[in-house]
């Protein structure tokens, strides 16, 4: 838990002191609205909750929250399943949004019996997202806010959905991982924007939503497009280019000049961007009705947030 | 106590000493053995007669003095010489893996086979009469952990003879065996000697060594008490010393044969009305 | 002579081995030309053998996906089956499998370290060999005391040298992001490649040359039945053996993991199987090991590449599916008595 504080003794001693002023003044049961401090375990949840304007309640967040940067630099709590409770009661957290989970349960009624109150989200489906975001306007009292939100978000799916509602269906190969080659299947929400977008998923019969998938069953399908998010390490490459997917120059997609190499953080984290994300996969199988991909549409956060 | 030997001797040790850390499994052993010469080599348990036959078939790592080998020093030997020279039957044979008693027997050919041959036609027959002359043909086929400690035992006698080696080392070769198969066994190894194999064979039975041997050398705690001829060896004062309890030496009126008898307590009280000499005592 | 009683088998000359060779050699074929045939796709290629025609789809699949990875797995079934072979005969015991020697632990330590170095292609299996090779030094050196390798002291060493590098590997995973740590697991599961044919040529020469330096001590093997002493006692130069043994059966293993993770199985079941149908004669096991590894793996490769189709199995999973329930089978059949023999164990005398 490095961060910029001059000197992390008095840190710790400046964080109890709080502690032990907010434990004398407040009492544990009722939380008024305004007084709330948040931990935000999952990165969707994380834009949401900036996005709906309590981005000041946020005082930690979990090891994969790089974005916005707003809250990128907060002290880090832990890892999906398993916040660090000591942390979590250390820095008044009252509220803890975090994705649902058979494993976590256990520790979620632990937190409760704490005084921490536990949200657990569906974030990994495109449907729970956008229940998701409702749900986290419920928790903060900015229920108009959330709505605005969704509503505008939901528009421009729709949008996106009847453009490219007549035109024929391209096989689409959205890969997450290279060597074995990871692919999104159905159930994960790239599958739901493909489908939006106009495209059919060729890894339509995987039995998770993110499997390994045989080379040679991609070969065989002859995707039209590849939207490959595998690396995010620095220099990885960034849009429409063969690739290691040259290897294969009878594929359709490589063919065509239709492999674009995307950066993990476009695409792979459902929430407040989701109808960018439906634009993007627009550009990506149907350029001829939503124009062609810009150079910014592969890049990764802007001023070097993080990704995934 | 050896006398001048007129040939070089098959297998000679000379002051061999065995130690681990400062205890003397062994200490300054010397033994002969000629071509046509049977030696028993006898004393109490913890004697020395296994390490002693370990170290002249060379598997022991480290000894002091000089072993040799028709002349040849055994350091300067390689694995095969020695086991071309020195065919060895240990006194519980092992088997890590379940192969026919047949093929047990032709691994004795192992010391003369070289490089990737398989076993010749010869081998494979030579193989075959030894397990003949020891009485063993039916059991050619047999799985070697299907059979009796008895049979086992004549199995590994049967490889040391498809051996052929001049020198036969064997340790305690009859004692899971029938009275029959010991008497078989050894009127073997009286062949054996008068064809000219030289053999050394630790024995428990006084007796049987009595009879067999030619030659005794007669351990305890490591040291060679006494070593010569039989009859020379065979003493009621040299056994009661090393066997520590009395030990009666008789002359079989019958066989010509020297009986070996330890004494109980109760024939111990009988002898006592008739003191006996120094080494005869006489007949009751 | 003779009267023999039909129980039990007779012995194994020359001619013996080549029968053997020669019925393994078709039935590796067989499985070779059975596992191009099939797989996660469809290509028809018995019809294109016979005048059809291919799509640039179907050919790439064939030529530079299958194929090479059925003769990767042929070539490493031969590896694992030849280990086991040379390690259940070092060691004098018949649970002895490659991985016990604490080689694979180096190996895939090495492999793991360079998979979170960003290490990719070649890198891998580079590193997991040099991890090998330092393992096979360093534990050769601890079990060797006075000139003599003590094969208990190996048993040992092996075990320890496999927890350390389980533990650091554990470590590893607890630090990894979740990227890494799926292409960790996917690799210690064991994987066949499509090998390239630099990798296949490697393979294919150390397996053949492998088997082939061991099938010169086949009969020293054999002689080991008497126990160390017993074996010397009969000429074999035990002390070498050993050695030879140890460095042998250790590149064979460090090769297949460096290629191909931790693929369990082949090498002690094959071993056993091959036991119980050929007996203990090691100047048959070992070809025959070699040829049948091969198949084992060539067959549960091809398992594990068209039973869950579109996705694919982990092979190691396979060969235990496979491997276990067959054992189990030969085993009730053919009784307890040959295998179990008087004195299995890592005595070292």
């Amino acid at each position: 838990m490095t961060t910029r504080r001059p000197a992390p003794l008095v840190g710790r001693f400046a964080a109890l002191g709080l502690l032990a002023c907010w434990a004398c003044g407040t009492p544990p049961q009722p939380r008024a609205a305004g007084g709330e401090r948040i931990a935000v375990m999952a990165p969707s949840a994380a834009e949401t909750l900036v996005e709906l304007g309590v981005a000041d309640r946020i005082v930690a967040v979990g090891d994969f929250v790089d974005w916005p940067p707003e809250i990128a630099r907060l002290p880090k709590i832990g890892a999906y399943d398993a916040p660090n409770a000591e942390r979590l009661v250390e820095l008044g957290v009252t509220q803890l949004f975090t994705a649902a989970s058979q494993a976590g349960r256990g520790e979620h009624s632990k937190l409760e019996r704490l005084g921490i109150r536990v949200v657990a989200l569906d974030t990994s489906t495109f449907a729970g997202t956008l229940a998701s975001m409702a749900e986290c306007g419920r928790a903060v009292g900015r229920v108009p806010e959330a709505d605005a939100l969704l509503a505008t978000i939901e528009a421009r799916i729709q949008a996106v959905r009847a453009r490219a509602a007549a035109a024929p269906r391209r096989r689409v190969l959205v890969a997450v991982g290279h060597d074995p080659v990871y692919v999104a299947g159905p159930g994960s929400h790239l599958d739901t924007l493909v489908t939006l977008a106009g495209g059919e998923n060729v890894a339509h019969d995987a039995l998770s939503p993110y499997q390994m998938m045989a080379l040679e069953a991609v070969l065989e399908r002859a995707p039209e497009v590849i939207v490959d998010s595998a690396d995010n390490k620095p220099g990885s490459p960034h849009g429409l280019a063969a690739g290691i997917w040259g290897r294969w120059p009878f594929l359709p997609a490589v063919a065509g000049g239709r492999v674009a190499f995307v950066d993990p953080w476009r695409l792979l984290v459902p929430g407040p961007r989701l109808a960018e994300m439906a634009e993007l996969m627009g550009r990506l199988v149907h350029p001829e009705l939503f124009g062609e991909p810009q150079p910014e549409d592969f890049a990764g956060a802007p001023r070097g947030g993080g990704e995934e | 106590m050896s006398e001048p030997a007129p040939a070089t001797p098959l297998l000679e040790a000379r002051d061999l000493t065995v130690s681990y850390g400062a205890h003397h499994v062994l200490a300054g052993v010397d033994l002969d053995l000629r071509p046509g010469s049977v030696v028993g080599l006898l004393g109490p348990n913890g004697a020395g007669k296994s390490t002693l036959v370990r170290a002249l078939s060379g598997v022991l790592g480290r000894f002091a003095g000089t072993i040799r080998i028709a002349g040849k020093d055994l350091r300067a030997l390689s694995r095969r010489e020695v086991a071309r020279r020195i065919a060895v039957v240990p006194q519980e044979p092992r088997f890590e893996f379940p192969f026919t008693a047949l093929e047990v027997v032709v691994m004795g050919r192992h010391p003369h086979l070289t490089g990737l041959a398989f076993e010749s036609a010869d081998d494979i027959a030579i193989a075959r009469r030894a397990l003949e002359r020891c009485g063993a043909s039916h059991l050619a086929r047999r799985p070697i952990d299907q059979l009796s400690s008895g049979e086992r035992q004549r199995i590994v006698f049967a490889r040391a003879l498809a051996q052929q080696a001049p020198v036969l080392l064997l340790d305690e070769p009859a004692s899971f065996l029938d009275l029959r198969f010991q008497v078989e066994l050894f009127d073997r190894l009286r062949e054996l000697a008068e064809e000219g194999t030289g053999i050394v064979a630790v024995l428990h039975d006084l007796n049987l060594a009595a009879e067999y041997c030619d030659r005794i050398v007669l351990l305890q705690a490591g040291r060679v008490v006494a070593a010569g001829p039989t009859a020379e060896v065979l003493t009621y004062r040299n056994l009661t010393a090393v066997y520590e309890t009395e030990i009666y030496v008789d002359l079989n009126d019958l066989t010509g044969a020297l009986v070996v008898t330890p004494l109980s307590s109760r024939a111990r009280r009988r002898l006592q009305e008739s003191p006996p000499g120094p080494d005869r005592p006489p007949a009751p | 002579m003779s009267g023999s009683p039909p129980a039990g088998r007779a012995l194994a000359p020359a001619h013996r081995l080549v029968l053997v060779v020669l019925a393994l050699t078709t039935l590796l074929a067989l499985a070779i030309a059975i596992a191009v045939s099939f797989g996660a796709a469809q290509v028809p290629l018995w019809q294109r053998l016979l005048g059809g025609a291919w799509s640039d789809a179907q050919q790439a699949i064939l030529l530079a996906l299958r194929l090479p990875r059925v003769l990767a797995a042929a070539a490493l079934g031969g590896l694992l089956g030849v280990a086991g072979v040379a390690f259940q005969a070092l060691l004098r015991n018949p649970l002895a499998d490659p991985y016990v020697l604490g080689v694979s632990g180096g190996a895939s330590l090495g492999g793991v370290v360079a998979l979170l170095a960003g290490a990719a292609g070649l890198g891998v299996p580079v590193a997991a060999f040099a991890g090998a090779l330092a393992s096979l030094i360093a534990i050769e050196r601890i079990a060797t005391s006075g000139g003599r390798l003590t094969v208990f002291t190996l048993l040992l060493t092996g075990a320890i040298f496999n927890a350390f590098s389980a533990a650091l590997i554990y470590f590893l995973q607890s630090v990894a992001s979740r990227e890494e740590l799926s292409a960790i697991v996917f690799y210690l599961m064991g994987r066949v490649p499509s090998a390239g044919l630099s990798t296949l040529a490697a393979l294919w020469g150390a397996g053949v040359a492998i088997t082939l330096a061991l099938f010169a001590s086949a009969r020293d093997f054999n002689a080991l039945t008497a126990g160390e002493e017993g074996a010397q006692q009969l000429g074999v130069d035990v002390e070498r053996l050993k050695r030879r043994t140890f460095v042998l059966g250790s590149l064979a293993t460090a090769l297949a993991v460096a290629t191909a993770g931790l693929i369990g199985f082949v090498g002690l079941v094959v071993p056993h199987i091959l036991r119980r149908l050929l007996g203990p004669d090691h100047r048959l096991l070992l070809p025959a090991a070699f040829l049948g590894g091969a198949s084992f793996l060539v067959l549960a490769d091809l398992a594990a590449r068209t039973l869950a189709a579109p996705t694919e199995l982990p092979v190691g999973v396979v060969t235990a599916l496979l491997g276990g329930p067959f054992f189990l089978l030969l085993l009730r059949r053919s009784g307890p008595a040959s295998g179990e023999g008087a004195g299995y164990g890592a005595r070292d005398v």
